[in-house]
């Protein structure tokens, strides 16, 4: 396919991706729309409104599959090919996967889930091969620790946003961001040494982090990750309590809370 | 006149054990009916089995001289029925605004369209922001109903039965737990909301009962043992007996 080929079919998709994601949100605020998320919230109680719970997820489902078939086509036009692949149970739990990680309890969480994901395969497959297991323990964290996704994160903000507090957060944020930095590059780069030391062939033992070519059989790199990961969670802890007391402040009531603080 | 509701040989089992044991009542158009009993007599189920959310082992349900036996609640409500629950029964995670809202749709003939924007509807929302008016939670309007107070949460589901306008209207302890301001101001309320319309409901505080009721039904373990007027259930000698008194013993 030459290059301005490429071009028509990126704006054909474009094209129709912003006419059913503009679709998507009116229909979510039309009646039936609203009804699917009552249904959602209380399905036995929309009964006692006069909605069928049974007749709103059946129209929410065929709803659902008019938008699912338009980028089914898109895809096979994008792709030209189609295989059992695309339609099997892992490319549908990695479409879940993308919606958790967004959040779905935001019209844009499954947005900002599949560009994020997308990203980290991109990217990440550059550097690494394991890049499925950080996507994989991005999702275990999200769902253990924000359910409401990353989409519920940046919308925690907007309050606080709204009361002109962000600003105060920014210390607490880069005085807890610094360490957990520190932490996190060591605990990748123990999964990376372990994953050479498994994956390489015999004999290879040289490897190279962030452009750093070191040797997996000595010791000094394992010592090196783990004072990162031992030292970078301890500054952590410490100031978890910090940030924990900022993000509280910045959500006080306004004007009973400089005095206090 | 045809009644608006009126159970024929009503009888209810979960498994082996009977709750409801064969109930006849005749609830007048326009009259306050209320229901009154033990805890565990069985009034919430009468409720389910009026409303649709329990089918009947025996007997029969007529609206408005309409046989509405074991049809599901949507249609009972489509056909002017509409009640609230004793346990709160909102939808947490809308708005307060929402809750209204979704409890005037169907009456506003929006049904399931898709052509139609809610934001832009003026008369669908004029009329949600009447009701909120009149259940006292307009400045409450743009919050997550979950975070409501209790006593707001019970006034906003009396507000989502009564919002479509149903002409019989069942409210299940619409009072339960609240303090006494509390409860005068959910009586001035149901009195609003239910003017000229036809109100059925349980009460466990007698004050209020005595207070609202034209009628008033006794269930005792699955059966009505009188149905009378507030005078006339108040020196009901056996009511008192399996009842009142009891309660009074208690008190
Ligand atoms: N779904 C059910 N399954 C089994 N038993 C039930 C069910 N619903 C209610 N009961 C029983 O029926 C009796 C009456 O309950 P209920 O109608 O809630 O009483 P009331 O509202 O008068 O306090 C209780 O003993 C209760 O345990
Ligand atoms: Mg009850």
């Amino acid at each position: 396919m030459d290059f301005a080929q490429d071009i028509e079919v990126y704006s054909l998709i474009a094209f129709w991706a912003f006419i059913t994601i503009a679709l998507m949100y009116l229909f979510s605020r039309t009646p039936m729309g609203r009804m699917a998320n009552a249904v959602r919230d209380n399905d036995e109680r929309t009964e006692f409104v006069g909605y069928s719970q049974r007749k709103v997820r059946f129209i929410s489902f065929c709803a659902s599959g008019f938008f699912a078939g338009i980028a089914g086509g898109l895809f096979a036009i994008n792709f030209e090919i189609v295989t059992e692949e695309n339609l099997n149970a892992l490319t549908s739990g990695v479409v879940l996967l993308m919606a958790y990680i967004g959040g779905v309890g935001f019209f844009i969480g499954p947005i900002v889930g599949a560009v994020l994901f997308t990203l980290l395969q991109t990217l990440l497959s550059i550097y690494t091969e394991i890049w499925q297991l950080y996507v994989g323990v991005l999702f275990v964290l999200t769902v253990m620790y924000v359910p409401q996704g990353l989409t519920g994160i940046l919308a925690m903000h907007i309050p606080i946003y709204q009361i002109n507090r962000l600003g105060s957060l920014v210390v607490p944020y880069i005085r807890t961001g610094i360490p957990l930095a520190f932490c996190l590059a060591g605990v990748v780069g123990f999964l990376e040494m372990i994953h050479h030391v498994r994956a390489a062939s015999v004999g290879d033992t040289e490897m190279s982090l962030i452009g750093i070519g070191f040797d997996t059989h000595t010791v000094m790199p394992w010592i090196i990750v783990a004072v990162l990961v031992a030292v970078g969670g301890y500054f952590t802890k410490t100031q978890l309590p910090q940030l924990k007391e900022a993000w509280e402040r910045a959500h006080a009531p306004l004007g009973s809370d400089e005095g206090a603080a | 006149m045809t009644s608006a509701i009126k159970l024929t040989g009503v009888r209810k089992s979960f498994g082996p054990t009977e709750i409801i044991r064969g109930v006849d009542l005749d609830i007048r158009q326009g009259e306050r009916h209320a229901i009154i009993g033990p805890n565990g007599a069985g009034k919430s189920t009468l409720f389910h089995l009026v409303s649709g959310r329990y089918n009947l082992s025996a007997g029969s349900v007529e609206l408005n001289g309409e046989d509405i036996s074991n049809l599901p609640p949507y249609e009972i409500y489509r056909k002017g029925l509409s009640r609230s629950f004793q346990v709160t029964n909102i939808f947490p995670r809308m708005s307060v605004f929402e809750n209204v809202r979704c409890g005037l749709m169907w009456s506003q003939e929006y049904k399931y369209s898709f052509w139609h924007l809610v934001d832009r509807e003026k008369k669908l929302n004029h009329r949600t922001a009447e009701v909120l008016e009149e259940i006292g939670l307009t400045s409450r309007q743009h919050v997550p109903a979950g975070v409501l107070t209790y006593a707001e949460q019970r006034a906003l589901e009396i507000g989502i039965a009564a919002a479509g306008g149903a002409d019989v209207i069942m409210l299940d302890e619409p009072t339960a737990g609240m303090s006494h301001s509390e409860t005068d101001q959910a009586i001035a309320l149901i009195r609003k909301i239910t003017d000229g319309k036809t109100l059925v409901m349980v009460e466990h505080d007698m004050g209020v009962v005595f207070d609202v009721a034209d009628r008033i039904s006794v269930l005792v373990y699955g059966e009505i043992i009188a149905t009378d007027t507030p005078e006339n259930i108040r020196n009901n000698k056996a009511v008192q007996e399996a009842y009142l008194g009891a309660e009074a013993e208690h008190a």
